[in-house]
């Protein structure tokens, strides 16, 4: 479960959010939404450790997150980032990178399979193939190595209803997985259990 | 041995004139790096002399704590203009990248002076001071290479860090791939020059010592060797010193210290 109590972060000119405070149960999904610029991205980098918000206390599976918890709770996680703007250029090197097993290179290519990407090939350049492509090529990747929390940011931003679609068939697919995402794509909103609007 | 043909001074100052060319072309082509090449020629001018000037006085005394303390010298000098040329601030990275120089150094004396060459007097100006300054000067220019473009990667590519950092095992795995290319891209130069040393190089060591009046044959056994010591030293050096910039460069989260570069 993650629990999050009066989170106050702000940047220099601009108030991202004042006395935030929600929870997200097993298994539920939920999305920030609202306007670009908004902050919903910073949310979710809260969420990572990697912006400390002013104030608030952050709790994942018990853990209240701090320098000491950061690696236990950072391991419960994948996270997609927006528009999946990586400098890598292959499935393939995308495996290496994350140094997965043969067991989840197995799952990678399943995932690539439900996303509808397989025929993007392993060995494709990501310059050869669309901003979406990549996208779901990337996410297979980190569905692959199965971790409780789903962190997606803009996940459905480059894609196509039919390719939406394929996403929530594999979301679906999987069991007792926490998902939270940022999106302002009404479809996606519809999908997730709760919004929460900035 | 032939006695090797001084240089006077008009003679020096002649090869000066040569320099008219490079201005005259920088001027031409609104290059604008006249006055730093200018500075950069008073610089070394004034720099050698004084070295020779220091040199005569330390080669003469030959003893073993001025000669530690000069090279010492040299270690921070050359971390301080790693830092310089890099971009990055004094306070993180004086103290891994001085104590990666004097590794480096240490290791490499220890070998080539101690175990290679077999000196009796393993301190012995003559040796220990050039080649420890020509394992330093290679490893400076390598190493800026290196960690600049380790440091500019990772902030550039600041995502797909956190990409690995979330979704890979570890924080040693996250930075892998941006350790693999500083040391690719600082070490890469100095594999392609020894990969046509003899051929279309003659090494300055070398061509100073058949200049000194060696024989060639002493003069390659000698470039060999000192070309395996810059290698090995270069690449100890770099590699130490993005392991031990690594201990100061990122916060308890593991993120990236926003105050890493000079502003």
């Amino acid at each position: 479960m993650i629990k999050c109590e009066k989170i106050n972060l702000s940047f220099p000119r601009q108030l991202i959010c004042k006395d935030l405070s929600f929870e997200v149960f097993d298994g539920e999904s939920i999305c920030f939404s609202g306007p670009s610029g908004k902050g919903k991205s910073s949310l979710l980098k809260v969420l990572m450790g990697f912006i400390t918000p002013q104030s608030g206390t952050i709790q994942i599976d018990g853990l209240e997150l701090s320098s000491d918890t950061i690696a236990a709770i950072r391991n419960k996680m994948i996270w997609l980032p927006q528009n999946s703007n990586l400098p890598v250029d292959s499935a393939n090197e995308l495996s290496d990178l994350l140094q997965m097993n043969v067991e989840q290179v197995e799952r990678f290519q399943q995932f690539q399979d439900q996303l509808g990407v397989r025929e993007c090939g392993d060995d494709k350049s990501f310059a050869k193939i669309s901003g979406g492509q990549k996208q779901r090529i990337v996410l297979a990747a980190c569905l692959s190595l199965d971790k409780p929390i789903i962190l997606l940011d803009e996940p459905v931003s480059a894609l196509d209803d039919y390719s939406i679609d394929l996403l929530f068939a594999t979301l679906n697919s999987l069991p007792n997985k926490t998902i939270v995402s940022t999106s302002h794509n009404k479809k996606w909103i519809d999908y997730c259990n709760r919004t929460i609007e900035l | 041995m032939k006695e090797i043909v001084d240089i006077g001074i008009w003679s020096l100052a002649l090869g000066f004139l040569l320099m008219i060319i490079p201005i005259a072309g920088f001027i031409y082509f609104k290059v604008k790096i006249v006055k730093e090449t200018v500075i950069a020629l008073i610089r070394m001018v004034v720099q050698l002399s004084l070295v020779a000037f220091y040199l005569e006085y330390i080669f003469a005394w030959n003893n073993a704590w001025v000669n530690v303390i000069w090279v010492c010298i040299m270690i921070f000098v050359g971390a301080f203009t790693t830092i310089k040329r890099a971009g990055l601030t004094y306070r993180f990275f004086i103290l891994p990248f001085a104590i990666s120089g004097f590794i480096s150094i240490l290791i490499l004396d220890a070998f080539f002076l101690g175990f290679v060459i077999h000196l009796d007097y393993i301190f012995d100006a003559r040796y220990f001071i050039p080649i420890s300054g020509m394992v330093l000067g290679n490893a400076l220019n390598h190493n800026i290479v290196g960690i600049s473009n380790y440091f500019s990667r990772l902030t550039k590519e600041q995502d797909l860090y956190y990409f690995l950092l979330v979704n890979g095992n570890s924080r040693k795995n996250s930075l892998a791939p941006f350790i693999r290319s500083a040391i690719k891209s600082g070490l890469n130069p100095l594999i392609a020059t020894m990969s046509v040393i003899g051929l279309i190089s003659l090494p300055g060591m070398m061509t100073g010592q058949i200049l000194g009046g060696s024989s060639p044959m002493v003069a390659i056994k000698y470039q060999i060797l000192i070309m395996l010591a810059i290698f090995v030293g270069c690449s100890i050096n770099l590699m130490l010193s993005i392991l031990l910039a690594n201990r100061f460069a990122f916060d308890s989260f593991g993120r990236i210290k926003t105050n890493l570069f000079k502003k």
